[in-house]
């Protein structure tokens, strides 16, 4: 296909989407005002659609750090990690992952994307084997696409079927590398890990267990390093890749790991080689969120009683919601038009949601992806389910507003 | 190759084209004519995360491995059928190298 006719395709494509209301990819927040409060287009939002799960982005210790920073070290580092940009804070902010998670090493990455595709890319070669979930995140479909390695997919969230594809695969040459996530971006559903480890021990020497914890970051574990550290696995996670963008409340990626000779990767690995590394003030904002997500666990019990309510509220109203509890709380629609009405409904009413449409989500679902974040209070929580009830009874998406109020009101 | 394993092949060749088109024409419903000169993406309506999910029930199908860039050379049913034949093994159907490609 050529250049134009993609354009025209695409447009075709999701135009006719778009003429039901507003354009999901043109959006403009005119404000920020607080974790969970916007104007977009004019209009005051309430946010749950964002990642910001312990709401640290307007976190004053974040924010007197990274305006400290960009007085003390400048605004960007003007060069990569290799070239020219490695500044004592980032030694620093690696050091404090690592001991975070009490491994050996962390590699930071300007974005989590990168963190992705520079590790998976680096570690996998022509002859080895990556090993992905179905529902993997479009930055592991890259990183496999720019490794010479093979790619094979897996039934989500399933072990078993992890276990045959595996089986087929032995005594072949080659590492395997087996590709997870923590949550689940999309459906907010948590993967099996204490199975996925079982399965990758039973598998050999040259298998090794990648988890991305993008979501799970903050929100998991006793300490809040993840989806591996409340499965009690953390030993069998060999690499952990993590973001910025979510909990943490900035932008960034990385990836710890306890495996010997992990760090030549600062040697090979394109997407730390080539491209500038983070902003002085984005790793003192960083610096500051760890250390706030460490001094305050309450921040993650605040979330998931937020997450709880959130859950059981829409569940209660008659949502088709996904299949656990959890801070992305994601409700399925019949088809891309019913959420595209349902997402444009409740922006009118003051309630910003994510809309995700296939191909981008598993299975052909139609989603909005409601998120939670510890910044939420009761009172908003309460709203956003007010507002949910009516725009999905007006939509005909649930049963009318006497029994969702009811519904609302249990919750 | 003598010519009796020669036949062999070939005849495998054939039941495996057709259990790929049967697997496929149940994917994608009656609704389609299906033949071994349909295009993958074009002729199914099928986009191309069920592409790889349809390539997922093969491996499972012919207890095979069909790497993701394997796929990304196919493109009608017939090329298909190719990939899952060159990486089927035993019954005689010689088994291709790691990198060994039917097309
Ligand atoms: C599972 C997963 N991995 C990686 C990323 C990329 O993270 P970042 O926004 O830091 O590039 C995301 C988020 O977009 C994600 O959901």
């Amino acid at each position: 296909m050529g250049i134009k006719q993609r354009a025209n395709a695409i447009r075709s494509a999701y135009g006719a989407l778009q003429a039901l209301g507003r354009d999901p990819t043109s959006l403009e927040f005119d404000s920020i005002t607080s974790p969970t409060r916007a104007v977009l287009d004019g209009k005051p939002v309430m946010l749950f659609g964002t990642n910001n799960y312990l709401g640290l982005t307007f976190d004053p210790h974040c924010i007197d750090a990274a305006v400290a920073a960009v007085r003390k070290f400048g605004a960007g580092t003007t060069g990569s990690r290799i070239a020219n940009g490695t500044y004592s804070e980032h030694r620093l902010l690696e050091a404090e992952i690592a001991a975070f998670y009490d491994k050996r090493a962390t590699i930071l990455y300007s974005t989590g994307y990168l963190a992705n595709l520079g590790v998976i890319s680096a570690l996998a070669e022509k002859g080895d084997q990556l090993l992905i979930d179905t529902d993997s995140h479009a930055s592991i479909y890259d990183a496999c696409k720019m490794s010479d390695a093979d790619t094979i997919r897996f039934r989500h969230n399933n072990p078993e079927n992890l276990a045959k594809r595996l089986a087929r695969l032995a005594g072949t040459p080659g590492d395997k590398i087996i590709v997870v996530e923590g949550i689940y971006s999309m459906l907010g559903d948590s993967a099996p890990l204490a199975e996925i480890a079982a399965v990758k021990r039973e598998a050999g020497d040259n298998v090794y267990l990648l988890v991305d914890e993008a979501h799970s970051l903050g929100v998991l574990g006793e300490t809040g390093r993840g989806k591996c550290q409340a499965d009690g696995v953390e030993a069998d996670c060999d690499y952990i890749i993590g973001t910025f963008s979510k909990s943490v409340g900035t932008t960034g990626g990385y990836c710890v790991s306890d495996v010997e000779g992990f760090e030549a990767l600062r040697s090979y690995s394109r997407p730390y080689m080539f491209t500038a590394s983070l902003t002085p003030p984005t790793v003192a904002t960083a610096r500051a969120a760890f250390r706030r997500m460490i001094e305050s666990p309450e921040l993650r019990e605040r979330l998931w009683q937020n997450s709880n309510r959130l859950y059981d509220g829409l569940a209660g109203l008659g949502f088709d919601l996904g299949p656990e509890v959890s801070p992305v709380v994601a409700v399925k629609l019949p088809e891309p038009k019913a959420a595209v009405m349902l997402w444009n409904a409740l922006i009118d009413a003051g309630v910003y949601t994510n809309i995700a449409i296939p191909p981008a989500t598993p299975n052909s679902l139609s989603l909005l992806r409601v998120s939670v974040s510890a910044a939420h209070d009761d009172e908003q929580i309460a709203k956003a389910l007010e507002i949910f009830a009516e725009a999905g009874a007006k939509l005909g998406l649930i049963s009318p507003p006497g029994d969702a109020a009811a519904a609302s009101r249990v919750a | 190759m003598p010519e009796g394993a020669t036949n062999v092949i070939m005849e495998q060749n054939n039941q495996i084209q057709t259990r790929v088109l049967d697997l496929l024409c149940k994917k994608v419903g009656a609704a389609r004519l299906i033949d071994l000169d349909s295009s993958v993406v074009d002729d199914t309506g099928l986009d191309s995360v069920s592409v790889m999910d349809f390539v997922m029930e093969l491996e499972d199908e012919f207890d095979i491995t069909i790497p993701l860039d394997q796929i990304a050379d196919v493109r009608t049913v017939g090329d298909l059928a190719n990939a899952v034949q060159a990486r089927s093994r035993g019954n005689g159907v010689a088994q291709d190298g790691p990198t060994g490609e039917g097309h």
